[in-house]
C-alpha cells in the first residue's frame, strides 16, 4: 500500500502501520510454529497451546482492523477499506475451495500462510486500486 | 444523486483539498462525491450545507429531478 500511503491522513498512516506490524508478526510466528511442529514430535496439548498461540495475532490484527474502522471519521475511505477487506475474504474464500482439492500435488506450497497471504496481497491491491481509480 | 459541489466549490475558488480539509476528510472522498461515485451521509451532507451556508437541497438532488431545489428563504 506504499503507492497511495501519501494520500493518507495521519491516522490512517499510523493504523496501517500497525495492522501491518501485526500481519509481519503473524506471518513470521506462522512460519516459526511450522518449523517448530516439524522438527519436534511435540505431545497434542502443547500442539494446542501452539495453535492457540498462532491465532492470537490474527484475532489482534482483526481487533485493530475494527478499531481503525470505528476511529475512521472519513466514511468514504471506511467503505473503501471494507470493501477490500469482502474482496480479500473473498479470495480466501475461493483460493481455500481451489487448494481444498489440489493439494496432495501442491505438497511444496506452505499451505499454512497461503490464506493470510492471498487475504493482504488481494484486500491491499483492491484498496490501491480503488484509491488510485479515483485520484 | 446530482450535486453542485463542484460548481459551489468553484465560486469560492476551493481546491478539492481545500474543501477537504475543511471538511476533515480526504480529498478521495470529495473527489468521489462529486462525480457521483460515492452519496455522502447525512451528517456530512449537513456539514456540506453549513460549510456552504445553504440547504442540503440546493447542493444535492434526486436523479429524477433536473435540477437542485432552492427553497425560498
Amino acid at each position: 500500500m506504499r503507492f497511495c500511503r501519501k494520500q493518507l491522513s495521519h491516522y490512517q498512516r499510523r493504523s496501517l502501520r500497525t495492522i501491518e506490524i501485526m500481519m509481519g508478526i503473524t506471518i513470521a510466528l506462522n512460519i516459526l510454529l511450522d518449523a517448530i511442529l516439524q522438527k519436534h514430535n511435540l505431545p497434542i496439548s502443547l500442539r494446542y497451546g501452539l495453535a492457540i498461540l498462532s491465532i492470537a495475532p490474527v484475532v489482534a490484527t482483526v481487533a485493530l482492523v475494527a478499531r481503525y474502522l470505528r476511529g475512521e471519521k472519513d466514511e468514504y475511505m471506511r467503505n473503501l477499506v471494507v470493501e477490500s477487506i469482502l474482496w480479500g475474504l473473498s479470495a480466501v474464500l475461493v483460493s481455500d475451495s481451489f487448494f481444498s482439492f489440489v493439494r496432495p500435488y501442491l505438497l511444496l506450497i506452505p499451505i499454512r500462510n497461503l490464506s493470510l497471504d492471498v487475504f493482504v496481497l488481494t484486500a491491499s491491491f483492491s484498496l490501491e486500486c480503488k484509491l488510485w481509480g479515483n485520484q | 444523486m446530482k450535486n453542485r459541489l463542484r460548481i459551489l466549490r468553484a465560486e469560492r475558488n476551493w481546491s478539492q483539498a481545500d474543501l477537504a480539509e475543511r471538511l476533515e476528510v480526504s480529498r478521495q472522498s470529495v473527489n468521489a462525491i462529486e462525480t457521483g461515485k460515492f452519496d455522502p451521509s447525512l451528517p456530512l451532507a449537513f456539514r456540506l450545507a453549513r460549510l456552504f451556508e445553504t440547504t442540503i437541497e440546493a447542493i444535492f438532488s434526486d436523479e429524477s429531478t433536473d435540477t437542485p431545489t432552492v427553497p425560498p428563504r
